[in-house]
């Protein structure tokens, strides 16, 4: 089966500490995964090596069907070559209002000068009404996004990467700072973007994770512990030692 | 055919944004009246001196537009704009110090036995030009400086370049923050230590001088050239201001504002963020020679002392007093600032008595510029527009 | 014959001089002799006198020569006598009054109004050739700082009747550093004016390795050659080299080539200096040059055509030489030299630089020459580092407290400079209250240190902890604060510089050699740097204080939820940061000029040496300081005269490094390093 993103054996180390340590990943088409793992696992390294923010020290990483290596990308082109990636901390450009930060993440040609441009169309117009309407923000268009709440900020960052049409979506604790009624809307609508691309949750919450019903990749010190549905993994012996028995 | 799409561009921009239609306005009303007041066409209330001063001022301006684009909204607190000015003026000099010595040596020469050979012009023009520096011949970088359009094309082209190898160094290398503006002072400092010297081809600390008189227009008085300069700033003036306001309230301006913002997000976006810095920075640099370019005949002289470090640290003081990240912040506060210090470093206002001595504007201006940029950036993060801003809110309410 | 002599001068000179009272010995007869000469003395005319009277020796001579250099000798207007005076104060009408004795009686002849006596006064290269002369007399003297004196003079220029004199005192001196330098002071003698060759060559092989500048300024003249002009390749005499005009480079001359321009030096002798040299030596006819030919044209002009070409239409050099070419053959002138022409008869003839000294010389002094050479490039090169450390001193001391400030807090204090500036000041102020330079100096350390902690601190509290959330902002803050400090200083001292004077300990200098001499400011600032080094390691490493700045410089929240007050520390930092700044400043205002403007000549060296060796580090600031001064001193060796170009240069390189090394030469790494 060909891989949307596979992860090869990769390896890196900060100042003899190894971050990441021999991992190897794979993840299909429109495939819905969680990650889980104790702090300093790697979860956040390992999202910073498939962005293109942080150099591996061996190993590669392939995209596509093609399987191209993403090594020698910068950040932008791996973003355009449909890989979106959501922040811990809900980052969206507070200066602007919703529409503004929409319009920014539409696909489309991304040089200054086809920016500079760049004139409003009714077509677009559309396809940010829609994306509003999915993370339920359609009533806040005009509204400055500072002056948003924390988990409409966390709507608008995943309709951000929507906006960008892409392929893989890996997002880093949605669920942080949310509450119980947006926690619900976010599973549904993490389980339905994943019916149309590939979605990868970095999350600590146990119960939001057995909520989204996906498979489940357990790190640790850098590399996989387990892999597998939820049952697999919370009966996994090496699991309960480090991590959920703790 | 581009200039037609560029033109419609232009006018729906202007009606899509009124409020650029009220700043013209109140600059051409602004001009005319200057016109209409001043010595040489008008009723001879406003002297040739201040006109002058009014067109420099104007061109500040212009500057201060550019620094409000890179570091007001983009971010980058470029403390090298100043150097891209007096590039400028340094290049428009060149034509203006060449070809007027030129005219000079051919006068001279008119009653020479013998027509001059082009070898001898040099000579003579070199000898004048450089006698000050103990040299005679003409630098490499004189070549095209009796070619007028030539060394217009060198007053963008010239700071442009430099402002293009500079970013792309410093932005490919992902410099950022406080690190890039001592780097920007590191490179103005390193231009002016390099124009200091004597032999780097543009008289050193001599500068170029008599930029005031235009080539072959002898016959004309300043009082009329001072006119001239002054429209030509003002139109100047508008149209940076219309090229600005229309990159600012375009998708380019949004995604400039994202990287004041947050320049991480903006590239997990796919926007190639150092090509846009990149882009901005050397537009900017562009507008800020242009300025110069300007500027510096209606000042007369120019020399490296003026692009000392100091002075581009003094335009980021403009706009933050100003208010960054609104063009008619960086207008006002360039204006503001810059007609006050001329007004109390000249020596113009009266000494303030005090119980105990007086207060001699002239030694204390300068500390109370000082402290008074503090208090701004303490109070009034915003500038003066912040205080604007908050009556327009006010006033909505 | 005296009497004649006597009238004849008065007639003459109408000048009363001496008289023949006294002219009773032949010393006197011979001064009677050179009585013009000497009185109208010149430092062209004056050497024969010099030579009769050190051939005639003596003490009298030796008197007269000390008498006459020191100008106190006189003519006494009245009688004529040679009188040796002093002066002796003021009569009642505020007249000046000479007491006079005889000079050769040395009888006391009382008080004489000044007026009464004229003045004896030689001018200063006079009194240089008196002195040279009054040498072999000086060298024989008792008192050893006379001898010093006197080999001082022999020393400044070698004059061949010092040889003798030099050979028999170098026999009697006692003292060894005397006697070495007298032996050496011959071996110059003999070389500069001996004539056996042997002898020569012997000498100059001793100085082998002799860096003094006395040694090279003897030995460099030997190798003297002035350029010949031949018809064909001399066979005779000591030649230097053949000169192949416009190919050619003088050896000596390649080798110092500026190493920023590729392409090698100039040739000895351009074709038009070629071509000039035999136009000089009278070889060929003086030339129809541009200048002639213009001439010529003018001349011709004949309304408004040369021949049958327009004036107006000579406005080039082609134009030019045609028209001369057509009056040439017409009127039978001399013919155009073109540059074919130069080249041609310049190929006629050979080109040579002949030394003036024989072979065996020049051979000797050629190798012995390059040998100083090599060790005189070597303790250059050992100057150059140790230039390039004191440098870096300079700059680790004027950066450490900023690297310290903007390592903890991310600040950038532009006020840095001021600081330095007013602990410069500090220093004067107190330079005025405490007359002593060795205390006040001791006094001035500590309390600009006080001081300038005190302006950290309020600063800190009153401005930078509103702004650590917007760390541009405080650049432009500290910028308000930075002018209005230089502006009050301007306002207190003026604008003038005001002196810093080093106690007199600090002023004089280690001497290596003629070549390598260390300042003791220099070490001195060295010193204070290393005991900074070692201070602040402690402090840094060893204390409580310490041990909280790290944790806030690496993890300011960790830290704060630790316990740890980074209120209190952040305000405790940058007062230190800024009072080692006034510690800085004291030193420096030692050395360079204090004036409001010191601080920014310091503050972007300072600030690239924090950028350079990274940030939050003391060891990085060390070594960025030891790279931007190593490397500053490094381009100005490079290109010696031009210290604005090496500064530029610097820059620039400091502009690549940092492409390369963004986070500087000692860098966090890691999950730290990323804010």
């Amino acid at each position: 089966m060909s891989h949307l993103l596979h992860v090869d054996n990769i390896s890196v180390s900060f100042d003899g500490f190894k971050a990441i340590n021999s991992l190897s990943f794979d993840i299909g088409s429109s495939e819905l995964r969680a990650i889980i793992g104790p702090n300093g696992a790697g979860k956040t390294t390992f999202m910073d090596i498939v962005t293109g923010k942080t150099r591996p020290d061996s190993g590669d990483v392939f995209w596509g069907p093609k399987s191209h290596s993403l090594l020698r990308k910068s950040e932008a082109e791996i973003a355009q070559l449909g890989i979106g990636r959501k922040f811990q901390k809900p980052t969206v450009f507070e200066a602007q209002t919703v529409y503004e930060n929409l319009l920014m993440a539409l696909a489309k040609p991304r040089g200054p000068l086809s920016v500079l441009f760049y004139r409003q169309n009714e077509a677009d117009n559309k396809k940010i009404n829609t994306l509003a309407k999915q993370i339920k923000l359609d009533d806040h268009l005009d509204q400055l996004s500072g002056e948003l709440s924390h988990g409409q900020k966390q709507w608008l960052e995943i309709g951000i990467l929507l906006a960008q049409e892409p392929q893989l979506l890996l997002i880093d604790e949605p669920a942080a700072g949310m509450t119980s009624s947006e926690r619900a809307v976010t599973i549904t609508l993490l389980q339905e973007l994943s019916r149309t691309r590939s979605v990868i949750v970095v999350e600590h919450d146990m119960e939001f994770i057995r909520q989204l019903n996906c498979r489940i990749t357990v790190l640790h010190e850098g590399s996989v512990l387990a892999e597998g549905q939820m049952d697999f993994v919370t009966q996994h012996q090496a699991v309960i030692d480090v991590y959920l028995g703790r | 055919m581009t200039k037609l799409i560029k033109h419609t561009i232009i006018v729906q921009h202007l009606l899509r944004h009124p409020s650029i239609l009220i700043f013209l306005g109140l600059l051409s009303l602004f001009t005319i009246t200057i016109v209409l007041l001043s010595e040489g066409v008008g009723v001879d209330l406003v002297p040739t001196s201040f006109i002058k001063t009014l067109g420099k001022t104007l061109c500040l301006c212009m500057v201060a537009i550019a620094m409000d684009l890179v570091w007001g909204f983009c971010g980058i607190l470029s403390l090298g704009h100043f150097a891209f000015f007096a590039l400028g003026g340094y290049m428009i000099g060149m034509w203006l110090m060449f070809a007027r010595t030129k005219i000079i040596v051919l006068q001279a020469a008119q009653n020479a036995p013998l027509p001059m050979s082009l070898d001898e012009v040099n000579d003579a023009v070199g000898t004048q030009i450089f006698g000050v520096v103990g040299g005679a011949d003409i630098p490499v970088i004189w070549t095209f400086a009796d070619i007028f359009w030539v060394q217009i094309g060198f007053v963008f082209l010239i700071p442009g370049l430099l402002a293009f190898i500079f970013g792309w160094f410093a932005f490919r290398s992902r410099v950022n923050g406080v690190y890039l503006s001592i780097l920007t002072q590191a490179m103005t400092l390193a231009l002016s230590l390099y124009l200091f010297q004597n032999d780097s081809g543009l008289r050193g600390n001599n500068g170029l001088s008599g930029l005031q008189n235009i080539p072959g227009l002898d016959d004309t008085p300043q009082a009329i050239i001072s006119i001239w300069f002054f429209i030509a700033s003002a139109v100047t003036l508008g149209l940076v201001y219309i090229v600005a306001h229309s990159i600012v309230h375009s998708k380019l301006g949004n995604i400039l504002t994202g990287i004041r913002d947050n320049e991480d997000r903006v590239r997990f976006l796919g926007y190639n963020v150092e090509s846009y810095k990149l882009f901005i920075f050397v537009l900017t640099a562009c507008i800020a020679a242009l300025a110069g370019a300007l500027y510096y005949p209606q000042a007369g002289i120019i020399n490296p002392a003026e692009l000392a470090p100091v002075a581009s640290i003094y335009l980021a003081v403009w706009v933050a007093i100003g208010g960054r990240g609104r063009l008619y912040g960086a207008i006002v506060g360039a204006a503001f600032v810059s007609l006050l210090s001329s007004y109390f470093t000249g020596g113009h206002a009266p000494d303030l008595a005090l119980g105990l001595g007086t207060l001699r504007w002239t030694e204390w201006w300068l500390v109370l510029l000082g402290l008074s940029f503090v208090v701004v950036t303490l109070y009034a993060p915003k500038g003066m527009s912040g205080i604007v801003d908050r009556f327009v809110i006010k006033g909505n309410k | 014959m005296i009497r004649i002599f006597q009238i004849l001068l008065i007639i003459s000179l109408s000048e009363r001089l001496l008289t023949p009272v006294w002219a009773d010995t032949e010393f006197e007869d011979l001064l009677i002799r050179n009585a013009p000469l000497i009185q109208k003395s010149s430092s062209k005319t004056i050497d024969p006198v010099l030579n009769e009277i050190q051939a005639y020796g003596g003490e009298d001579a030796a008197r007269f020569l000390e008498l006459w250099k020191n100008k106190k000798l006189f003519v006494l207007e009245e009688t004529r006598e040679l009188v040796v005076a002093s002066p002796a104060g003021k009569d009642q009408d505020g007249k000046k009054l000479l007491a006079i004795s005889g000079f050769i009686s040395r009888n006391d002849l009382g008080i004489v109004r000044a007026k009464a006596a004229k003045q004896i006064k030689p001018n200063s290269g006079v009194r240089a050739k008196i002195a040279s002369a009054l040498a072999p007399f000086q060298i024989k003297s008792d008192d050893p700082n006379i001898r010093s004196t006197a080999l001082d003079t022999i020393y400044r220029r070698i004059h061949p009747l010092h040889l003798e004199p030099l050979r028999q005192a170098m026999a009697l001196e006692n003292n060894a550093v005397l006697k070495e330098r007298m032996e050496k002071a011959y071996v110059l003698g003999i070389i500069t004016h001996g004539n056996d060759i042997s002898k020569i060559v012997d000498s100059i092989y001793s100085l082998a390795g002799d860096l003094s500048l006395e040694t090279r300024a003897i030995l460099n003249p030997l190798m003297k050659s002035e350029i010949e002009i031949s018809k064909t390749i001399p066979t005779t005499g000591n030649i230097a080299r053949i000169i192949a005009p416009d190919i050619s480079v003088r050896p000596s001359e390649a080798r110092r080539v500026n190493p920023f321009t590729m392409t090698g030096g100039e040739a000895e002798l351009s074709l038009d200096a070629a071509y000039q040299l035999l136009i000089d030596r009278e070889l060929i006819p003086i030339p129809v040059n541009n200048e002639k030919r213009d001439q010529v044209l003018v001349a011709h002009i004949n309304s408004g055509y040369i021949g049958n070409f327009e004036v107006s239409s000579l406005d080039t050099d082609a134009a030019r030489n045609q028209a001369y070419d057509y009056l040439a053959q017409v009127n039978n002138l001399p013919r155009r030299i073109d540059e074919e022409h130069k080249k041609r008869t310049i190929s006629e003839y050979v080109f040579f630089a002949k030394y003036d000294r024989p072979q065996a010389i020049t051979d000797a002094a050629h190798e012995v020459l390059i040998g100083i050479q090599n060790k005189v490039r070597f303790f250059t090169l050992l100057d150059l580092v140790l230039d390039g450390l004191s440098l870096a001193s300079i700059y680790f001391l004027a950066a450490i407290g900023l690297a310290i400030t903007f390592g903890v807090m991310r600040v950038i204090n532009m006020a840095h400079g001021e600081f330095i500036m007013m602990g410069a000041y500090t220093g004067y102020v107190i330079q005025l209250i405490i007359p002593s330079y060795t205390l006040s100096i001791i006094v001035a350390l500590p309390a600009a240190f006080i001081l300038t902690f005190v302006a950290g601190v309020l600063m800190e509290r009153l401005v930078i902890r509103h702004l650590y959330k917007r760390p541009l902002e405080t650049l432009l803050a500290t910028f308000g604060i930075s002018i209005a400090l230089q502006q009050i200083a301007k306002n207190i001292f003026g604008t003038q510089a005001r002196p810093l004077t080093s106690p007199e300990w600090l002023d004089g200098a280690m001497v290596i050699n003629d070549v390598l001499a260390i300042s003791n400011i220099r070490i001195a600032i060295f010193l204070l740097s290393l005991v900074f080094l070692a201070v602040l390691l402690y402090v840094m490493t060893r204390t409580r204080f310490g041990l909280e700045t790290r944790a806030v410089t690496q993890n300011p929240k960790m830290a704060s939820s630790m316990g740890i007050n980074t209120d209190k520390i952040n305000m405790l930092t940058f007062g230190f940061g800024s009072g080692i700044a006034g510690i800085a400043g004291v030193a420096i205002g030692l050395f360079s000029k204090v004036t409001s403007e010191l601080g920014s000549d310091y503050i972007v060296q300072s600030f690239m040496t924090v950028v350079v060796g990274g940030v939050g580090n003391i060891w990085g600031t060390l070594a960025g300081a030891a790279m931007i001064g190593s490397l500053q001193k490094g381009i100005e060796w490079f290109n010696p005269s031009n210290t604005l170009a090496a500064q530029t240069y610097m820059i620039i390189f400091i502009i690549l490094f940092i492409q390369f090394r963004p986070k500087g030469i000692v860098a966090l790494k890691g999950r730290a390093a990323d804010d």
